[in-house]
């Protein structure tokens, strides 16, 4: 179901935890709060769920209202019907996968065949049908995850919340889970928030991203609109963009526009539109999009340098190369692409224009 | 309109827990105070604050008052001290040597807990007394012309270590076996010799628990009354609580004196509770919490069995000489023994008084109501604890911090003190409570609040809040999420509280002191009576079937804790 | 050595198996015979021919069936007292007993409250039995023959009566002190061979400690409590206490109520007292009906009692002296006791004690170095 938050806030006494957001989930989309930890994003998520209060401001779960702070309407979390996975998943060690599973549906006081039967379908769907009378002390992380999952499905929720659902699981179990999450949530056309600081999960997982900073949503779109053109250089920094350096237009003129890395020499040229880029600019250059070679590259942004440090990730190479006069730069080559180079090579860094932005340090809240 | 009462629905229950903690622990000590600064004890009808003055602390200007703070201070430091050196010699011994007999080491360590002091006391004054005491009856008995008197400085310093060296013995033994070996081992890595290894890391990580069991032992000691009262009384030694309870028994009463002790008994408390409190949280960051580890042992060589030979010494000093003492006395036909040979005569020792008193109703209505007052007080005290445990960590209600702060409160206040209190307070209020078991309860209550509600509030740490808030959004209400999750994932803690309290109200005597009256005695009341109205046959047959009852709740707490500690493997 | 220990520590245990595995009552005394008074209640209550009550009061009180009684008393001789009672009328007394000045507080804030539960309350102590008169706890009551009772016994109006009086003496442990070697007098005490071997109780225990003093300075002369004081007397928190180390041994002589020596010494102690030759004090205590008394007839019926020949007989078998005059002086552990008008019962008259009583206080503190 549709859920809407209108001009919702949030402050604890001084300390303003969420301030005057509004955001719209569409029946049946994935929209995923992405921000570093302490923007806001699981109180944004808990004020839907009601286990925050706003301090102001309206949230709709489909036609009702659930909360409204001029009103005084306040429809307490268990009568809201939303589901919702924990970080630590809070499945109940003193229960087992079926009692943890059937609770939902116990309060809602529905016959026990029906229990059983529904039981079963949302174990099978997450792959546990074996497990059902196993003591949820037992579960791995991954099990516990889909007994979560399960738990909160079973009660056929209206908006399905999951905070962090993957940062506790290694990396191989995460890569998995993240695409069965995203199976089960198209194929049951469920509405759903996530709640990550995981950039690489927020793009598998969302029909929308919205970027969070200081309570504000700064930027929400598609997850490949905010990859190539995020909206600032906060923003593309938490995107995983390691080459960010303050600069100044280079001089008036020429275009494509050139700028001057402050406090270098080494200058830059864009290709893409410097649209707002105010006072306070940045070069922002992604470190796939930087390519090393022996010799320099024809056209703008080659620069000589010499290879620093060399960390071999198995599928590419991450490279540090420091520039003459100039910034460290992150380079990522694909292990194919050339030979491992050594530490000390000399090597030529370039990057085309149209891969270098010009973005602002911050968005003007 | 509708905010209001969303704001009176949230402070509604903090309200109604600052009352009650009002009632319990803010208003005895208002009392108190009231009375120390003026010229009537209250009393219905003869309350106003009229007629304030300094006048009851002039009785600081009397060489007693000023000799009990010296005493208190002296007999403190002294024990806390010796008992220390009892207590972190044992544990290191038990925890860290390859002393032969470990787990006797321990059981020695922790036994004398089941032996409340007053009762230790009480054998004590049967062992040591100068004339007849049974020590002094044997070393005459085997020519040493030596004569043990209990009733000096000494005896009273050693009476208290005894019965307070397991403090220090269960915090430090913690702290030594917990205790990572990577520490050690980092040490002797980088070349540390074993002894240097123990001086440099070892003992400084172990410090803190240390300090801290010391600075609980001379704040215990300091507000100990029974035992300043059986053994310090007779050498005319007087402690501050001891004062107190004369004053009180003085006649005509001087309650309005009394409380001036108490105020400033309480105020050195106050300060000694600060610094543990602050040394406690200190440890938090400092202690080392390992896995469950082994740590190594330390070889002592040929002094392996000294070491041992000093542990059985402890353990016959504070828990065998004490029962056999009063296992003798209890039996005895006459109280006049001018020799031990004399109770080896036919008719001098019978079963006939135990079984008289067992039997008898003054022991029975004890019993009754000291299992009644402990369970009641148990169970409320842990229901109470657990409102203001879930208050205080799961709920965003106003005046948490100041819900907190008033539970831990009874710990700088003497038990004595309390008792005192509450005594004028129940006095006034007009309820049929005082005179009533009702009144028992509510003082251990109050007395014991801060352990209950450290129990419990450690207890729901340790349950994750999502538990709870995903039950709610699962569709369940919050107080049946409440009694679903939270509460059956706290059960052991919960189970724990309970037993600790029970076992802690059944060993209480001085907040009971003033509170008491003859159809609501206790079994530590009716020793004390007895004691007080030197019945001591009585004193010491209560006093064997008293440690019995201790010793059942203590190994029902130990089977049950024993079971949670794998339950939660 | 080492087989002198080990013969000690058998000697010390052989026995315990052996020995205390019997269970036989030992040899004691009962202190009061209740069983001997014969009772005829078809007319009102009449004991051993003595007529205590109508039948109207009587039957009232069997109505009842039951009174709160708040006492001061040694509790083990209040509850004697009530045994006999309750023997004789079989009316139910329900005790509560708290040292006096306890029992003043309770009283007193009970009153206060309004919602006093005693029917009956007995203290000794002048001053707290007048505390509580002032803050109307007593009602008047007649007991029979009132009248005769002079103003010793019957106090403001029969608001409250003086029913005997513990005397105070000294006591000796009669295995460390042969009988013909116990000091007779006062005076005795403050002879070289009993330096150390005193025990006294501190002026602040009660009435009955302040009531000694005032005796002490009154008869034996201002010079007895210096000397006594001299002697380095182990002083004892309250008189029990100081009875109980004298049967232990812990002291040869001391400072003892008549009645608690008896009641010891039927107990098997080995303690016997002196009626010294300079006499011994009386101290008072006072029985009242309350006020608020929810069981009238037979809060009445008891004070009759305990002011009848019956009652005070049942105080005179416990070692008290009665306070009407014509009942006889006890004879106790074989020892006749003088007669009221021999001039050895001293009894201090309340106002002179109480008036006393701050002065001898402190004299008293200052010369024994106590609180």
């Amino acid at each position: 179901m549709k859920v809407q938050l209108e001009n919702i806030t949030l402050a604890y006494g001084e300390a303003t935890a969420i301030d005057r957001l509004s955001v719209t989930v569409e029946d049946g989309e994935s929209l995923v709060l992405l921000g570093k930890s302490g923007c806001g994003k699981t109180s944004t998520m808990r004020c839907v769920a009601g286990l925050e209060t706003p301090t102001g401001g309206r949230i709709t779960i489909g036609d009702t209202v659930v909360f409204d702070g001029e009103r005084g309407v306040r429809v307490a979390p268990n009568k809201r019907n939303v589901g919702m996975v924990f970080q630590s998943y809070a499945v109940w060690p003193h229960r087992t996968i079926f009692q943890n599973v059937a609770f939902p549906l116990q309060q809602q006081r529905l016959p026990k065949a029906e229990i059983r039967e529904r039981v079963a379908d949302v174990l099978a769907l997450v792959g546990l049908t074996e497990y059902a009378e196993r003591g949820a002390s037992l579960l791995s992380g991954g099990q516990m995850q889909r007994v979560a999952l399960a738990r909160s499905l079973v009660m056929r929720p209206s908006v399905l919340l999951l905070d962090e659902p993957l940062s506790n699981l290694d990396a191989r179990l995460r890569d998995r889970l993240r695409v069965e999450l995203r199976e089960i949530q198209q194929r049951l056309g469920l509405t759903c928030v996530y709640v990550t600081h995981d950039q690489s999960e927020a793009l598998a997982l969302a029909d929308r991203i919205a970027l969070m900073q200081g309570g504000r949503i700064v930027q929400i779109d598609r997850p490949e609109k905010i990859y190539d053109a995020p909206s600032s250089a906060a923003i593309a920094d938490f995107l995983g963009v390691s080459n960010i350096f303050p600069c100044a237009p280079a001089g008036p003129g020429s275009a494509p526009a050139t700028y001057r890395l402050t406090g270098h020499a080494t200058e830059v040229t864009s290709d893409t539109p410097a649209a707002g880029t105010g006072k306070d600019p940045r070069v922002c250059i992604r470190p796939e999009d930087i390519r090393l070679t022996g010799e320099p590259a024809t056209g703008a942004n080659s620069w000589p340098g010499r290879v620093d440090v060399v960390s071999f990730q198995g599928s590419y190479v991450r490279y540090r190369v420091s520039l003459k006069d100039g910034p460290e730069l992150d380079a990522v080559v694909p292990r194919r692409a050339t030979r491992m180079l050594d530490v000390g090579t000399p090597v030529w860094a370039s990057a085309d224009p149209d891969a270098v932005q010009i973005l602002p340090a911050e968005v003007p809240a | 309109m509708s905010t209001l009462l969303i704001r009176i629905r949230r402070g509604l229950p903090t309200s109604v827990l600052l009352l009650i903690l009002g009632v319990l622990v803010i208003v005895p000590m208002l009392f108190i105070a009231l009375a120390a600064f003026s010229s009537e004890t209250p009393r219905p009808g003869s309350i106003g604050l009229s007629g304030l003055s300094l006048d009851n602390f002039a009785i600081f200007g009397s060489s007693q008052a000023l000799g009990a703070v010296g005493n208190s201070l002296l007999v403190a430091g002294s024990a806390s001290v010796l008992a220390l050196a009892i207590g972190c010699g044992l544990a290191f011994l038990a925890a860290r040597t390859d002393t032969p007999g470990r787990r006797f080491l321990y059981f020695a360590g922790i036994a004398p807990m089941f032996l409340p002091s007053l009762v230790g006391a009480l054998a004590w004054s049967l062992l040591g007394s100068p004339a007849t005491g049974f020590l002094n009856l044997l070393l005459h008995s085997v020519g040493l012309n030596i004569t043990v008197n209990i009733y000096s400085m000494p005896g009273l310093i050693m009476v208290l270590a005894l019965y307070y060296a397991p403090y220090a013995f269960l915090l430090v033994h913690g702290a030594l076996s917990l205790m990572n070996p990577d520490l050690e081992e980092a040490a002797f890595v980088h070349g540390g010799t074993r002894r240097r290894t123990l001086r440099r890391v070892t003992f400084p990580l172990a410090l803190p628990a240390v300090l801290g069991s010391g600075i609980l032992i001379f704040a215990l000691t300091m507000e100990n009354f029974p035992v300043a009262q059986v053994i310090g009384n007779p050498a005319q030694i007087d402690t501050l609580p001891s004062f107190i309870y004369r004053l009180m028994n003085a006649s005509p009463s001087r309650g309005n004196e009394a409380a001036a002790v108490a105020i400033v008994l309480t105020g050195v408390l106050l300060i000694v509770t600060a610094i543990q409190q602050r040394a406690v949280l200190r440890r938090k960051f400092t202690t080392v919490t390992g896995k469950g580890v082994k740590p190594k042992k330390v070889p002592l060589g040929r002094w392996r069995l000294p070491a041992f030979a000093a542990a059985v010494l402890y353990f016959v000093l504070a828990v065998v000489l004490p029962l056999g003492a009063l296992l003798i006395a209890s039996l005895q036909n006459s109280p006049y023994v001018a020799s031990l040979g004399q109770l080896t005569e036919p008719g001098a020792l019978s079963f006939y008084a135990l079984g008289e008193l067992i039997t008898s109703d003054d022991f029975l209505q004890a019993a009754r109501n000291s299992v009644l007052t402990a369970v009641l007080a148990g169970l409320i005290g842990t229901a109470l604890s657990f409102g203001l445990a879930y208050t205080v960590y799961r709920t965003g209600a106003a005046g948490r911090r100041v819900l907190e702060f008033a539970a831990m409160a009874p710990l700088a206040v003497p038990a004595i003190v309390l008792g005192l209190g509450l005594l004028w307070t129940w006095l006034v209020v007009p309820l049929p409570v005082y005179g009533t078991v009702v009144v028992l309860i509510v003082a251990f209550l109050a007395v014991f609040l801060p352990q209950s509600y450290r129990g419990v509030s450690a207890s729901i740490l340790q349950v994750d809040r999502d538990l709870e808030d995903s039950a709610v959004l699962l569709g369940a209400h919050r107080t049946k999420a409440v009694t679903k999750v939270t509460l059956p994932l706290m059960r052991v803690g919960m189970v724990s509280t309970l037993l600790l309290l029970l076992m802690l109200c059944m060993r209480e005597l001085s907040a009971a002191l003033f509170l008491f009256t003859s159809d609501t005695r206790l079994l530590s009341i009716l020793i004390f009576d007895n004691y007080d109205n030197g019945a001591m046959q009585g004193a010491a047959s209560v006093s064997l079937l008293y440690c019995g009852v201790i010793g059942v709740i203590a190994l029902l707490a130990k089977s049950l804790g024993a079971r949670t500690v794998d339950g939660a493997r | 050595m080492r087989t002198r220990l080990r013969y000690a520590l058998t000697a010390l245990t052989v026995p315990l198996a052996l020995a205390a595995a019997s269970c036989a009552a030992p040899p004691s005394v009962a202190v009061v015979d209740a069983e001997s008074a014969t009772v005829d209640t078809s007319d009102g209550l009449v004991v051993d021919g003595e007529r205590i009550a109508d039948a109207e009061l009587f039957e009232a009180a069997r109505a009842e069936g039951s009174l709160s009684l708040y006492s001061g008393y040694v509790e083990n001789s209040e509850k004697q007292v009530i045994a006999a009672f309750e023997r004789d009328t079989g009316i139910e007394v329900n005790l509560v007993r708290l040292v006096p000045n306890r029992l003043a507080e309770r009283v007193l804030s009970e009153q206060g409250a309004g919602r006093l539960g005693a029917d009956v309350v007995r203290t000794s102590d002048y001053d707290i039995a007048m505390r509580m008169y002032d803050a109307g706890v007593f009602t008047g009551h007649d007991v029979p023959g009132a009248d005769s009772l002079d103003d010793t016994v019957r106090y403001r109006d029969g608001a409250f009566y003086r029913v005997f009086n513990p005397l105070y003496t000294f006591a000796y442990n009669t295995v460390l002190v042969d009988p013909e070697d116990a000091p007779t007098s006062w005076e005795g005490l403050t002879e070289d061979r009993w330096r150390g071997h005193l025990g006294i109780t501190q002026v602040g225990a009660g009435g009955s400690s302040l009531t000694l003093t005032r005796f002490q300075e009154e008869r034996l002369g201002p010079d007895f409590l210096p000397a006594l004081a001299d002697q380095r007397p182990r002083i004892f928190d309250s008189s029990s206490a100081a009875l109980e180390s004298l049967a232990r041994g812990e002291v040869s002589v001391a400072t003892a109520v008549v009645s608690s020596v008896n009641i010891a010494a039927a107990k098997n102690a080995p303690v016997d007292f002196v009626v010294p030759e300079e006499g011994m004090a009386a101290y008072d205590y006072f029985v009242g009906k309350t006020t608020s008394a929810r069981h009238e007839a037979a809060a009445e019926l008891f004070l009759d009692w305990n002011l009848s020949q019956r009652g005070q007989d049942v105080f005179r078998q416990i070692g008290e002296f009665p306070a009407r005059s014509d009942v006889s002086p006890p004879e106790i552990l074989g020892q006749q006791l003088p007669a009221a008008d021999s001039g050895l019962i001293v009894r201090i008259p309340p106002q002179e004690l109480i008036d006393a009583a701050e002065a001898d206080q402190r004299r008293w503190l200052s010369l024994f170095g106590y609180l």
